[in-house]
């Protein structure tokens, strides 16, 4: 979860993210953004997105889209 | 027949309505598909046969889809679990192919119907190029009606289902009813079926409040369409016609005609339309929320046209970025470039195939192509450029959240709007670079007060209507961006007052229209695309 | 509860058709000079005409008043007539018209252009085009929204009361020359286009309405390579023969008539402009006189 905020952080700084549940909703990550995020994602935890998986249900919040990394690490 | 015409809203609508609840409760269903049928057939006629074929088809694949992944599962089940990874690979590709299948025969149709003049005028321009003496007769029939618009509908049920979003249905009636809602069919929005489906083969009772409430976004929509856009057609189609003998100034004034024409006319046919669907108790999507307070010409798109938008971004969008060519791309990018500009070639691939479509999709001819290169340019400059202004603006201490420079935002979206819109509507691609030419280098403010504004078929009574219809219309949005609902408001008034405020709209619409002796009957415009 | 709605909804339209039918009177033009918006005011001055005055009524659409001059025939004839013509009438407008000007004229005969009886849509299109129509006369105040434009405070209290005269009596001079350059469009055959019900049923009315009142009926279609077809000649031919009214297919007898296609057109075949006109005028007021011994 740490690394996940990190990499959040990286990409835009000074958004609460513990508390944040809107980050798509709000436009605070555009589709560019996301990709991105999703290219860093698979690298840091082993993952590999399909199209599927990106909703903005699942990216909406830190929460989610931690869950969202766990089902896919132990989808296989 | 169409939405902003009396025949729909005084006649076929109340007609549907009221067979719609006099049938009994499990059957609804079936008279609601009947008038979904009878709206196609008042404007297409024959080509209804194009409707069915999509809709048996579709079902027909989503099933095929269904059980093969039934299929699959058990088969996945029963291999042992090193091999699990390397068969699921295979066994999606069977998949893919049905999926492939599914959409390339919708395309195909949708090609067929519409694009087929334009291949072959391009054809025989590139036989006659290549010293080719042979000519293919150019081909004319009528597309069906929302051809463009069901299409999409059928492929996002299919794409769903491949994905695993959604599960088919087994249910034909539920697919047919689906594909062809009547107050969708003929300029969307474009529904998916987990959100319309489900709900329209329910058959649930017309409630007062659904019956009220639609009927006054209706009127809204009209008021929208007939008041302001129907009004500025006049002034926008003999500029664009005989745009070689107006100047700059004149060109200029016609594009924002058109700008606001295709905004009044757009959003207030999808009041119209989901004021209908309110009537029946179905939730339609929203396909605008208040475009020109956009910041950027990306904002711009996720409030305008939002249902096509979304189609785009979920359906073609996503998918080509999570390919394995943009991933590996985005990969080596941010390796070599850096994470600020990295990621950009591969968003960019995917935002040309976007832009692409779009601009295909609203029609055959270049300058919709053009179009949709215009977005793709500005909004791939816009994600360019972002990171400097950004360090730029802070370096100078320009605070990017104040209201001057949202306001200067806000305008500048607004005018690179108007120019895509010029070319949108232009009757070329060359038409639409002569007309934007002279805005920049035949500009005289002083052609506008000669009293020319007033030879283009609008006289200062007609300015002045719309213009005060406009302001009104900009009060409602500005109300709406900060969530404020006038329909909510007015329903906490007395009786005699909200009354006299529906018939007050009523008659702004009977008597400021542009219908009737003096005006041509204007055709919806996005239901040509 | 549901009756309560029924009673509610009832209500809302009730006032809502009250108020539509109050603004009629004030919206509806006070005069029938050119610029008070009158619809039809050409084919409507014949209200201003003194009673008992008409010998021959034309009605029709453009193709009548563009072809028919009432001035020339009084001249070269002697006998008065008046074209109650407008663009693009249909049949039932026709009909309406007729009953007006034949509540204060008695002419010698009534002689309706045929173009008006065929339109071009189906029939489905003829009827919303019907509703429409049936609308804007029981609510004046749709037909004449448009008017807000030049909307005056007398227009509150004044009565329409019409005072314009209409010199040419219907006829509208046109002298642009564009040629028709297609080829023979009357061709014979047997075939033959039907009138289509609501047209068929206002046919009807002005044949009952004439005969109430002891006035044949002429119909007569004038020279139009754009609209007029054999089809169509056969169909009037038959018309005209079961209800014991006159035909005078005038594109049958261009060449008698001397149409010169290349200079007779105002619009390339659609309709004829003033030296058409004079042709067609001289050749009907010929048979007209000898026909009804004006």
């Amino acid at each position: 979860m740490e690394e996940l905020k990190n990499i959040l952080e990286m990409m835009h700084p000074g958004v609460d993210y513990d508390t944040c549940t809107t980050l798509i909703d709000d436009h605070i990550f555009g589709s560019f953004d996301v990709i991105n995020l999703v290219s860093d994602l698979e690298d840091a935890f082993d993952v590999e997105f399909s199209p599927v998986d990106i909703v903005p249900e699942n990216f909406n919040s830190m929460q989610t889209l931690w869950q969202t990394i766990l089902r896919l690490q132990d989808g296989e | 027949m169409a939405y902003h015409q009396i025949n729909y809203f005084l006649f076929f609508l109340p007609l549907a309505a009221l067979c719609y609840q006099l049938t009994p409760g499990r059957h609804r269903w079936k008279t609601l598909l009947v008038f979904n049928y009878i709206f196609f057939l008042f404007i297409s006629k024959k080509l209804l046969v194009c409707l069915l074929v999509s809709t048996a088809f579709t079902h027909y694949v989503g099933l095929w889809l269904r059980y093969m992944k039934a299929e699959h599962k058990e088969l996945l089940a029963q291999t042992a679990k090193e091999e699990r990874r390397e068969m699921k690979k295979q066994l999606k590709k069977k998949e893919r192919g049905i999926l492939l299948f599914g959409i390339l025969v919708h395309l195909g149709m949708l090609l067929f119907f519409k694009y087929t003049g334009f291949l072959a005028l391009n054809a025989n321009f590139l036989l006659g190029v290549l010293g080719v003496s042979v000519k293919i007769t150019i081909p004319a029939w009528a597309a069906p009606v929302g051809i463009s618009f069901y299409t999409l509908q059928a492929v996002s049920y299919i794409a769903d289902i491949y994905l695993g979003r959604l599960e088919a249905d087994v249910n034909l009636g539920r697919v047919a009813l689906y594909m062809s809602f009547f107050p969708t069919l003929m300029e969307g929005p474009i529904c998916r079926y987990a959100d319309t489906a489900r709900r329209l083969y329910e058959g649930a009772p017309i409630s007062w409040e659904n019956l009220t409430r639609g009927s006054q976004r209706i009127i809204w929509g009209l008021f929208k369409k007939l008041v302001i856009a129907d009004r500025l057609d006049i002034l926008v189609k003999t500029v664009f016609k005989g745009y070689e003998q107006y100047d700059g100034a004149v060109v200029a004034v016609a594009a924002l005609c058109y700008t606001v024409q295709l905004y009044a006319e757009f959003s207030g046919c999808m009041d119209i339309v989901i004021g209908s669907g309110e009537v029946f108790g179905i939730k339609l999507p929203e396909n605008f929320r208040q475009p020109f307070f956009s910041r950027t010409a990306s904002e711009f798109w996720t409030r305008w046209h939002i249902t096509l938008g979304a189609w785009f971004r979920d359906y073609i969008f996503y998918p080509v970025s999570m390919s394995g060519f943009a991933k590996n791309l985005n990969r080596e990018g941010r390796k070599r470039l850096g994470p600020v500009y990295g990621g950009i070639p591969a968003a960019a691939c995917a935002l040309f195939a976007v832009w692409l479509c779009n601009g295909i999709w609203h029609g055959s001819g270049w300058h919709y192509i053009f179009f949709g290169m215009y977005y793709f340019v500005l909004i791939l400059a816009g994600n360019i450029v972002e990171p400097v202004a950004k360090s730029l603006s802070e370096r100078w201490g320009i605070n990017r959240d104040c209201m001057a420079y949202g306001l200067w935002q806000g305008i500048r979206t607004f005018l690179l709007v108007i120019l895509g819109e010029l070319f949108f509507r232009a009757l070329s691609l060359r038409a639409g670079f002569v007309m934007a030419g002279k805005i920049f280098t035949e500009f005289s403010a002083a052609s506008l007060t000669g009293g020319v504004l007033f030879d283009l078929g609008l006289d200062g009574r007609d300015f002045a209507a719309a213009a005060c219809a406009l302001l009104l219309v900009f009060v409602v949005d500005y109300m709406h961006e900060r969530g404020i609902h006038i329909r909510d408001k007015v329903a906490g008034w007395r009786l005699p007052l909200r009354w006299c405020f529906y018939y007050g709209a009523i008659a702004l619409v009977i008597v400021f229209g542009a219908y009737g002796a003096g005006y041509d009957p204007v055709d919806l415009i996005y239901a040509g695309f | 509860m549901f009756r309560q709605h029924i009673i509610k909804a009832a209500a809302f339209v009730l006032i809502g058709v009250g108020l539509l039918s109050l603004a009629g009177p004030v919206l509806i033009p006070k005069n029938n000079d050119p610029g008070s918006g009158l619809h039809q005011h050409g084919a409507r001055a014949i209200m201003v005409e003194p009673e008992n005055s008409i010998d021959i009524l034309f009605a029709g659409d453009s193709e009548s008043y563009s072809s028919m001059s009432p001035v020339l025939l009084q001249k070269k004839y002697g006998f008065t007539s008046y074209v109650c013509g407008s663009s693009g009438q249909r049949i039932y407008l026709t009909y309406e018209l007729l009953q007006t000007a034949l509540e204060r004229q008695t002419p010698k005969a009534v002689v309706i252009e045929t173009n008006c009886i065929f339109t071009p849509r189906g029939w489905i299109y003829d009827f919303w085009q019907l509703a429409d129509f049936k609308l804007g006369k029981l609510f004046p105040a749709v037909e004449y929204h448009d008017r807000w434009k030049t909307l005056t405070v007398s227009d509150f209290y004044t009565k329409p009361s019409y005072t314009w005269i209409n010199p040419k009596k219907g006829y509208r001079k046109k002298t642009a020359v564009r040629p028709y350059e297609g080829g023979q469009y009357m061709v014979k055959n047997r075939r033959r286009e039907q009138i289509r019900p609501i047209q068929k049923f206002y046919l009807d009315k002005i044949v009952a309405l004439c005969k109430e009142k002891g006035i044949p009926i002429v119909f007569f279609s004038v020279p139009s390579p754009d609209n007029w077809t054999y089809e169509k000649h056969n169909e009037i031919q038959r018309y005209a023969k079961a209800h014991g009214c006159t035909f005078w297919d005038l594109n049958l007898k261009v060449k008698k008539l001397k149409i010169d296609w290349k200079k007779d057109s105002y619009d390339g075949g659609d309709h004829l402009n003033n030296r058409g006109a004079k042709k067609v005028t001289t050749y009907m007021g010929k048979r007209l006189k000898k026909k009804f011994g004006l």
